[in-house]
């Protein structure tokens, strides 16, 4: 590649010998320090309980389309004896337990530890010039609390008690009276769930602190803050979110801990009855408390589980279309009002609640408002692609997809911003679809578009092309498969709860969604869905939706084949830039060494300087100071890098 | 490799990276104890009157505490100027100096724990309330835990599906009664457990049988539904089993986890029954006050709780504290040209009275409020009543009452389950408690073992006691807030 970089290269070795020590295999991967190695850790781990949480979805799915069969493969685990029904058929508890634990795998130890934890925690220092991150000790605490708070959340599912039922939202006073009935209270799912996100939080918490100390302090000479990659400001704003909108999470667990171990009535109202007998508990407690503390942290997570994702498809883009990324700017101050209006905007999901309507126009008024920012991101990613040559690379794919997928679940969140249309959508399926368009063909797209994109990178080594085809497009097929019908059957008015797919629900699930002889009856009849001249139901696509979940399942398998056999077999990087992109991370050497760079690195231009008009190469990265293809945000380099100097 | 900014700071910023740090986690420490005062505005602006339970009046509730408040506040604000001049003798780099002024900071925290801990033991241990089926309230003590069910268990019934049955945290696990099965999986019958573990190492071993003896019979049914037989035999492995003791064993039930019980049998929460002869279910209460909050004027001249005091003396002295009061009130509200509101008929003033219950043979003592401030020290009847709690020494001994289950609607200690008030108080202490502990962990520890860093880089050990003396200062601003809300208001 580029003889600046060979240059770095071949002098580093001497130097590089010369720092690194010996270290035991257990400090150098297992308690290690050091970002990248943190950050990997992360990756493997939520990639497994990804895996785990969409294999808890795919029991439920066979509840929903056949209710009355037994339950394959799985009839006959012991495990599954205490939780099917005598015919092997999944039954409300165990349905109930498999969705409270997707929804709290998905999110808290899915995927925020992918996007933030491992993305975050490998690229974020790459991209800003820095050795490592500002606490590496707190880094490595950070995960262990995670890991410690996942083993938590799925030991307890081993529990006799089972795991947690009350929903990943946990809401009070249901989440405090299940499982009442054992002795001991403490080693229930239930309140096992409340230990665990205790855990997660206070990792969250300090993973928060480390990245926005990193991202203020340890910025490279001539780093400036318009020089940011927009990957960094993401990181920057999602660090906020997750450092002030998790504590009241904290305070709604321990309330409702004190609820299930100590007795108090936190949120437990006056008069309550359980299965028919009057509660033992003073009472006067409040449930919209609870939901209120909920909501508070669960809206800006929403956008915690985004904004990463939106912003490696930010990096993938100008790469790609060898452009600069368009509106920079104007994303950045985009990316910050979002992060500010996230935090008031929680109460939509609570319209339902009878919180009145003065406070449910507020509300109305700042999640439309919230649209303004997401519209402007997402409209100059699109923008970016504009009359730009196309590299159609497989993270480019992913990133691609990305565009429209997040569109369709951003923009059939308007009807629910409002609280008239919402009372009719309120936890139907049509709920489901639009945030599962955002975070599984959205941010899972972005999530695979990075480890393509970065892979090179921590290996040394491209992932096959073309096992990336075969799992990129039927995954986009298949996402759809899945999402798409959920808005036509939750207008019908199917809700999310029923295990038995709404089949009690006769007048709903009889409902027509297409003709005999139309074209979506003629494919379902080609699919075996339904019988030949027969009226594709509401219920039908039930089967629709199962069948797409388990195949996009099939479909992740050369995802996995991928990743393992490119580590030893895959083609060899021929420098350490082998996307020709413009940040920072691929100015080291590949795999970056601890300590990551070899020599001081320096900034010298913008974040995005593709096809600068003059310059040699149709990139200028940020780290080589070459005159002749200076762009427009190149100069004060001199300034910037003398004035932070000094201060060493 | 190093860590840019660990020490000095950057110059574009001006601040060293723990910092920049400690002041993000505050951030956070401000959301997080955010958060719970919110809930507190939440649930006190919440509170309805004559349904929930009224909140309490910071001064009634604590009477004397007030007092250690206080004081607590005052020492958290003398450690953290301690603090203070700890990091300034060490930028003057005087080690001696620093380290008295660092355990005169820990000494405070110590200091401040112990205080807390009189109070969380008075509230835990001394203070008890009960209310009866119609809502009305008596405070004082509830004597030797005797909320507890007294039964004589013979044989406990119990399913293998689910966990360990509640009940054998009741028993004493040092006297253990010897069981045998008598009822339960086939081949089990005449098993002898003799004790703890022999029961929950049998219990398991029969739960995992009992799952795969389940799981064969299912897979025998499933396949007789799958090749089309017209009536399968039903699914059936027995799932539950019987212990019977060789000697009848004594349980102290807790209520929490019983939800029924009759001369014969108690059934517990987790559906397991025990089955022997009750001994007594009665509570045994010392009262101190009645609480008629919850209870309308007109009712509260026939309210069950004089049934249970069954003391006319009492009752009269309750209403004419109650007159007494109004007297005063209308008075007060008569010179200001105004009606009594509704709400402070109802309110603590009028509706809370002291009430004292002579033990037999001590019908002389009985007091008229606060009238009978000379009557000899406490001497209790019984060994239960020893120690009788609060300065109650000024009326003679009182008689303990005997309080059936069925008219106890709710009862307890006054912690945290009593009411909101109390839960909301000890959430917030002993989280703001952990806090101080934690803090005080980390400036002992700047202490103790800093001596090596001082000598190495001075700077350094300083910048950490700066970064843990803001910390304090956050821990010490909370209890500033803390003292008034739960104290004063």
């Amino acid at each position: 590649m580029s003889a600046a970089a060979e240059h770095t290269h071949a002098e580093s070795h001497g130097e590089h010998d010369h720092h690194e020590h010996y270290e035991p295999f257990w400090r150098k991967y297992i308690f290690s320090t050091d970002h990248k190695v943190i950050g990997l850790q992360y990756g493997f781990t939520s990639l497994v309980f990804l895996a785990f949480g969409f294999f808890l979805m795919m029991v439920m799915r066979w509840s929903i389309a056949y209710p009355d069969r037994a339950v394959p493969l799985l009839a006959d685990w012991p495990w599954f004896q205490a939780w099917l029904d005598d015919g092997g058929r999944v039954t409300g508890d165990l349905y109930n337990m498999f969705g409270a634990m997707h929804g709290t795998i998905m999110v808290f130890l899915g995927i925020v530890p992918l996007a933030f934890g491992a993305f975050g925690n490998y690229v974020t220092p790459l991209q800003i010039g820095a050795p490592d991150m500002a606490f590496p000790r707190l880094n490595m605490a950070s995960y262990w609390l995670y890991l410690l708070g996942g083993a938590l959340m799925f030991v307890s599912f081993f529990l006799p008690s089972g795991a947690a039922k009350a929903g990943w939202t946990n809401y009070s006073p249901l989440a405090t009276t299940t499982d009442l009935q054992f002795g001991d209270l403490f080693w229930t799912g239930q309140t096992q769930w409340l230990v665990g996100m205790a855990l997660l939080i206070t990792s969250s918490l300090l993973g928060a602190v480390n990245f926005i100390c990193t991202i203020i302090n340890l910025r490279c000479r001539g780093m400036t803050w318009m020089r940011l990659p927009f990957f960094v400001w993401a990181m920057l704003v999602t660090g906020f979110l997750l450092l002030l909108a998790f504590p009241p999470l904290e305070v709604a667990a321990i309330m409702q801990l004190m609820d299930r171990l100590a007795g108090t009535s936190f949120f437990i109202p006056t008069g309550l009855n359980v299965s028919g007998m009057s509660f033992d508990a003073a009472g006067g407690g409040s449930p919209l408390l609870y939901q209120h503390l909920f909501w508070f942290l669960a809206h800006p997570e929403v956008y915690v589980l985004i904004l990463p994702a939106l912003a490696i498809v930010a990096e993938i883009i100008p790469c790609n279309t060898r452009k600069p990324l368009w509106g920079y700017k104007i994303m950045v101050y985009a990316v910050m009002v979002l992060g500010f209006l996230a935090f008031i905007v929680w109460a939509h999901h609570m319209y339902i609640t009878g919180m009145g309507p003065a406070v449910s126009t507020f509300f109305q008024t700042t999640t439309v408002l919230i649209s303004i920012p997401s519209v402007i991101l997402i409209t100059s990613l699109l923008i970016s692609m504009w009359g730009g040559s196309i590299r159609f690379t497989v993270p480019m794919l992913f990133a691609t997809a990305f565009i429209p997928m997040f569109g369709i679940g951003g923009l059939t969140g308007l009807p629910l911003a409002f609280s008239l249309p919402d009372l009719h959508l309120h936890d139907t399926y049509y709920v489901i679809g639009h945030f599962h368009y955002i975070v599984a063909p959205g941010t899972i797209f972005g999530l695979f578009a990075g480890i393509y994109h970065w892979f090179p990178k921590i290996t040394g080594r491209m992932m096959s092309t073309r096992l990336g085809h075969l799992h990129f497009w039927p995954s986009l097929i298949f996402m759809n498969g899945i999402f798409a019908p959920m808005f036509f059957q939750g207008m019908a008015g199917f809700h999310r709860r029923a295990f038995d797919g709404g089949k009690a629900y006769e007048q709903i699930s009889n409902q027509v969604f297409a003709e005999p002889n139309t074209f979506f009856a003629n494919l379902a009849e080609l699919l075996h869905v339904i019988p030949a001249d027969a009226p594709l139901r509401m219920i039908d696509l039930n089967i629709v939706t199962s069948g797409s979940a388990w195949l996009l399942a099939v479909f992740q398998v050369p995802f996995i084949i991928n990743i393992f056999i490119s580590v030893f077999i895959g083609k060899k990087v021929t420098s350490d830039n082998p996307w020709d992109a413009t940040t920072l991370e691929w100015a080291t050497p590949t795999p970056p060494p601890h300590g990551n760079f070899i020599t001081e690195p320096v900034a010298y231009r913008g974040p995005y300087e593709y096809s600068v008009p003059g310059a040699p190469k149709d990139f200028s990265p940020q780290f080589e100071n070459d005159p002749s293809s200076i762009g427009e945000n190149s100069a004060k380099v001199g300034e910037a890098s003398t004035k932070q100097s000094s201060a060493h | 490799m190093e860590i840019p900014y660990e020490v000095t700071p950057r110059r574009d910023t001006g601040l060293y990276n723990a910092k920049l740090g400690v002041w993000l986690f505050l951030a956070s420490e401000v959301m997080l104890f955010g958060g719970l005062f919110s809930a507190y505005v939440f649930l006190r602006l919440g509170v309805q009157d004559g349904v929930d339970n009224p909140w309490p009046w910071g001064v009634s509730v604590h009477k004397s505490f007030v007092w250690l408040g206080a004081i607590n506040t005052v020492v958290l604000i003398a450690s953290s100027v301690g603090v203070v001049f700890a990091w300034v003798s060490l930028k003057e780099r005087n080690w001696r100096r620093y380290q008295i002024w660092m355990y005169f900071v820990v000494a405070c925290a110590v200091v401040f724990m112990c205080l807390k801990m009189v109070e969380y033991n008075s509230k835990l241990n001394h203070h008890h309330g009960i209310k009866l089926i119609d809502n009305s309230v008596m405070e004082g003590v509830i004597l030797d835990q005797t909320d507890e069910l007294r039964f004589n268990g013979e044989t406990i019934t119990f399913g293998l599906q689910g966990a360990l049955p509640a009940v054998l945290r009741d028993l004493d696990s040092k006297e253990f009664p010897a069981f045998t099965v008598t009822d339960g999986p086939e081949g089990s019958a005449g098993t002898e457990l003799k004790t703890a573990s022999a029961f929950k190492s049998w219990f398991h071993d029969s739960r995992r049988d009992f799952f795969k003896a389940l799981a064969t019979d299912r897979k025998r049914y499933r396949a007789e539904i799958a090749s089309g037989v017209a009536n399968p035999k039903p699914v059936a492995v027995k799932g539950n089993a019987t212990v019977t003791a060789a000697a009848p064993f004594a349980l102290h039930g807790s209520p929490r986890k019983i939800v029924g019980h009759n001369e014969t049998t108690v059934n517990y929460r987790d559906g397991v029954k025990v089955e022997g002869t009750l001994i007594s279910d009665d509570v045994i209460f010392e009262v101190h006050e009645v609480d008629m909050q919850l209870v309308l004027p007109q009712q509260q001249r026939e309210s069950l709780v004089w049934d249970v005091i069954g003391d006319d003396a009492a009752k009269q002295s309750f209403f004419t504290q109650q007159s007494q009061k109004y007297q005063e009130l209308v008075s007060y509200y008569d010179k200001r040209g105004e009606v009594v509101p509704e709400k402070m008929l109802r309110g603590r003033l009028l509706n809370v009275h002291y009430v004292h219950v002579p033990a037999e043979g001590h019908e002389g003592g009985e007091g008229h409020g606060e009238k009978d401030k000379h009557a000899s020290v406490h001497t209790s009847e019984t060994a239960l009543t020893a120690g009788s709690v609060g300065g109650e020494g000024k009326h003679g001994p009182s008689r303990l009452l005997v309080i059936p289950r069925e008219q106890v609607k709710f009862m307890g200690n006054h912690g945290p389950r009593y009411g909101n008030y109390y839960a909301i108080y000890f959430t917030m202490t002993a989280l703001h408690g952990i806090h101080v502990v934690g803090g005080a962990l980390v400036l002992l520890f700047f202490v103790v073992f800093g001596k090596k860093l001082y000598l190495k880089n001075p700077e350094h050990l300083a910048n950490r006691v700066e970064v843990g003396g803001l910390f304090w200062h956050f821990v010490d601003l909370i209890w500033i807030f803390l003292f008034p809300i739960m104290y004063l208001l």
